[in-house]
């Protein structure tokens, strides 16, 4: 198999996000091969890619990996050939995917193969924010933070070349704010050589075990002390003999630029943006450095750099360092909050003053209207009293509205956990929940688990026949014979069940939840945001209304179902908002008073 | 001339604001003005709270300065709300000077119990002091026989029309 050559263009200006960015890169270097789990901020490369592959005719090869260990072992195995790989995942999967990349380095690689991890300080878009720079060391890859979609693009498009140089993937880690941000992007194809793929026996590599991987170690350790001796990615603006340095990374290199212009003691300071973050570069920083009285490293989350900073330059600088001691360690850092600290310690006014805020109700997570999710809670919180049952959430879109689990940690937590409480939990109701997603992810494993350590419990798979929440991608659940897996597995029992018929899902859970054995539930119902979904529910010629009349503003429906298309009114009635009802029929279905009419059929368009 | 206009844009989730915001970067890039944002996509898929922050650099010399998407809180030049208790959240943003562009459009967050101290939405708006343009204008595109994408679009051409600028931005065109 080859990869055929891209026809080489002339340089074209685009307005691209970063993820857009990270996909034009990586087409334009002829990546060969893409591995991906879906996660929020750089779940819209793989869909951009596939489209420019099918545009371009670029014979990429697509991996669309249950999880990212999986993802990452097969991005290892395609560079192992030659190919050059892009591995993609969000920060939370790269601790799923960190055992195979401890040793990716050991083996080395042949075809250039770039890591891109989504980040996401602030959790805008993710369960937590961990820092996942720890990795960089852990893993001795070199990692890039660049600063903007067209930082992006060069880095992808470049990166891969300077990871065959050095033998080893390169680490790319983006925030969210930057790849949701859109900016000009200056593109200009390469000529990707044309290659013959071919893997090499090379066992002294490729086999790490006892004395052959600390070999492998030895050899990685010195290869990276060399690299951050001879490559040095920064940009350094300012005069270089002022007495105070700030370096930035990542998102703080955009905000600095911006603050400088408020506070006059920055003005002259010496700037220093790390594009490449580790391994960090002491032999350019020294010069830089070494005559500084203060030294602020501006950077959201942990503090990595100033660690790094102060462990490898400890004894060559003179200068204060500050970081963590000014900057949270945790949260966005948004410019605002940056400049407030910055204004505080130099002892200058805050130059803005925003109207006052008004105590505007928050808008908590909801599931959408016509999300089998809606009718699945109801269910389970109508079957277990509330003063009894414990649920076990997931990661996912049921897990959109706060507070309707008991607790939401990572994926596959939900069986996770309820299987480790279910021996001492005897006297309340336990059951635990996940999507599909989930379950392919690692559920499937930890069911078995339950299985084969006799645990109590039921658990219910959420299918809504897609990876919903981070742009439908498909689920295996719409391939693989979920209940003959699941029986062959040894199950107490399977049952299936509709989302949209939460009464018989709500006696299907009393049921199970007092056998013995682990029960598993499937309640299908395809999500709500696929593309014609409202023709597909079954009640779509309806026009459902509440009937003020009949209606005992119980709130069942409002509240306890939740659902966004049911509203109240400033008289506090109740009323179905038809622009945004999914005809899905389960507010009908669970209203104690009939006083929701689903309406006059309408004749078939 | 102001060197460039930030603007913000509020609204919940399927509102089309990450739609808009592209069109907008598409159609500014066009007339050969520099542009940045920042998106929010919040933690929901339909009513979640949205917004996206906007600079749109009209001066050569801003354009080329390094300049971080996010906007801070006071410096703001436009407000556009596609929703009303949203436009009211990112008041901070405003100053006293601030143009807010509003559709009357009221979702309250759903599922959430509506407290009797809370005043109704009108009141907050008539107490407001900042110029303000309030109007239906979901109404207005279904009159031109234009799809629910064009709202923001006819929220963005009020602002540039009232702040004199359509003289150097042209107004976009709905489908």
């Amino acid at each position: 198999m080859t990869n055929t050559k891209l026809q080489t263009q002339a340089e074209k200006v685009w307005a691209l996000n970063g993820n857009e960015a990270l996909a034009y890169g990586a087409l334009h270097a002829g990546v060969a091969y893409f591995a991906h789990y879906p996660g929020s901020p750089v779940n819209g490369i793989e869909p951009v890619l596939k489209q420019l592959n099918t545009q371009h005719a670029a014979q990429i090869t697509f991996n669309d990996a249950l999880n990212e260990h999986v993802a990452a072992c097969a991005a290892m195995g395609a560079s192992m050939t030659g190919a050059r790989t892009m591995l993609v995942m969000k920060h939370v999967g790269l601790n799923i995917a960190a055992d195979p990349l401890n040793y990716v380095g050991y083996a080395g690689i042949k075809g250039g193969m770039l890591i891109v991890v989504g980040t996401d300080p602030g959790a805008n878009s993710s369960t937590g924010e961990e820092d996942v720079h720890w990795y960089a060391k852990q893993f001795n890859l070199p990692l890039f933070e660049p600063t903007s979609p067209q930082a992006l693009y060069d880095c992808c498009r470049d990166g891969f070349a300077l990871s065959e140089e050095l033998g080893l993937p390169i680490l790319i880690f983006v925030t969210g704010l930057i790849c949701h941000q859109s900016t000009r992007v200056q593109t200009q194809d390469i000529t990707p050589v044309k290659r013959a793929y071919y893997f090499e026996k090379d066992r002294d590599r490729y086999i790490n075990v006892g004395q052959r991987a600390v070999q492998n170690h030895r050899l990685l350790l010195e290869k990276m002390a060399v690299y951050a001796q001879t490559h040095a990615f920064l940009k350094v603006d300012g005069p270089s003999n002022a007495p105070l340095a700030v370096i930035t990374r990542g998102n703080t290199t955009l905000h600095f630029a911006e603050i400088q212009t408020y506070i006059p003691q920055l003005a002259n300071c010496t700037r220093i943006q790390l594009n490449g973050v580790y391994p960090l570069p002491t032999a350019a920083l020294l010069p830089l450095l070494q005559d500084k009285t203060e030294i602020i490293v501006m950077e959201d989350q942990d503090g990595f750099v100033e660690y790094l900073l102060k462990m490898e330059m400890y004894n060559v600088l003179s200068a204060k360092i500050q970081g963590k001691n000014l900057f949270p360690a945790y949260g966005e850092l948004r410019i605002n909050e940056l400049l407030e600290i910055l204004c505080a310690y130099f002892g200058v006014a805050y130059p803005f003053a925003g109207l006052p805020s008004l105590p505007i109700p928050e808008r908590l997570g909801t599931f959408c209207e016509g999300c089998p999710h809606t009718g699945s809670y109801f269910a389970i919180e109508q079957a277990l009293p509330e003063q009894e049952r414990i649920i076990g959430g997931d990661i996912g879109c049921s897990s959109l509205p706060p507070f309707r689990a008991d607790w939401l940690l990572c994926m596959n937590a939900g069986i996770g956990l309820a299987q480790g409480m279910a021996p001492f939990v005897s006297g309340q109701k336990l059951v635990s929940t996940g999507g599909d997603g989930s379950f392919f992810h690692g559920g499937l494993l930890a069911v078995l688990n339950a299985v084969q350590n006799k645990v109590n419990l039921v658990h219910l798979v959420f299918d809504n026949k897609s990876v919903a929440m981070t742009g439908h991608q498909a689920s295996a659940s719409t391939q693989v014979a979920y209940a003959n897996l699941l029986r062959s597995l040894g199950v107490a029992s399977f049952a299936e069940a509709s989302a949209f018929h939460p009464k018989e899902l709500e006696a299907l859970v009393r049921e199970k939840e007092q056998l013995e054995g682990v029960h598993v539930i499937w309640v299908s119902g395809a999500c709500a945001q696929i593309p014609d979904a409202r023709s597909k529910f079954r009640r779509a010629n309806y026009a459902p209304q509440i009937d003020a009349s009949k209606c005992g503003l119980c709130t069942l429906c409002y509240e306890a179902l939740a659902c966004p298309a049911i509203d109240q009114n400033d008289l506090g009635q109740f009323q179905i908002d038809l622009s945004r009802c999914m005809r899905c029929g389960v507010c009908h279905e669970i209203c104690p008073n009939d006083a929701i009419d689903l309406g006059a059929k309408k004749p078939q368009a | 001339m102001k060197q460039e206009l930030r603007i913000l844009i509020a609204g919940v989730g399927g509102q089309g604001i990450h739609g808009f915001v592209r069109v907008l970067q598409q159609a500014m890039t066009e007339q050969g003005y520099e542009f940045i944002s920042a998106r929010y996509k919040g933690g929901a898929q339909s009513l979640g709270s949205v917004h996206a922050e906007c600079k749109i650099f009209l001066s050569a010399a801003q354009a080329n300065a390094q300049q971080s998407s996010q906007l801070i809180p006071g410096t703001l030049d436009v407000l556009l709300g596609l929703e009303r208790w949203e436009t009211l959240r990112f008041l901070p943003f405003c100053h006293s000077n601030t143009l807010i562009v509003a559709d009357t459009f009221t979702e309250f967050p759903p599922g959430t119990k509506r407290s009797k101290d809370l005043p109704s939405i009108d009141t907050y708006f008539v107490n407001l002091t900042n110029p303000l343009i309030s109007r239906d204008f979901i109404q207005l595109a279904q009159e031109k026989g234009w799809s629910k994408t064009a709202v923001p679009i006819l929220l963005f051409n009020e602002a540039i029309r009232s702040l004199g600028l359509t003289q150097y931005i042209q107004p976009l065109k709905p489908l």
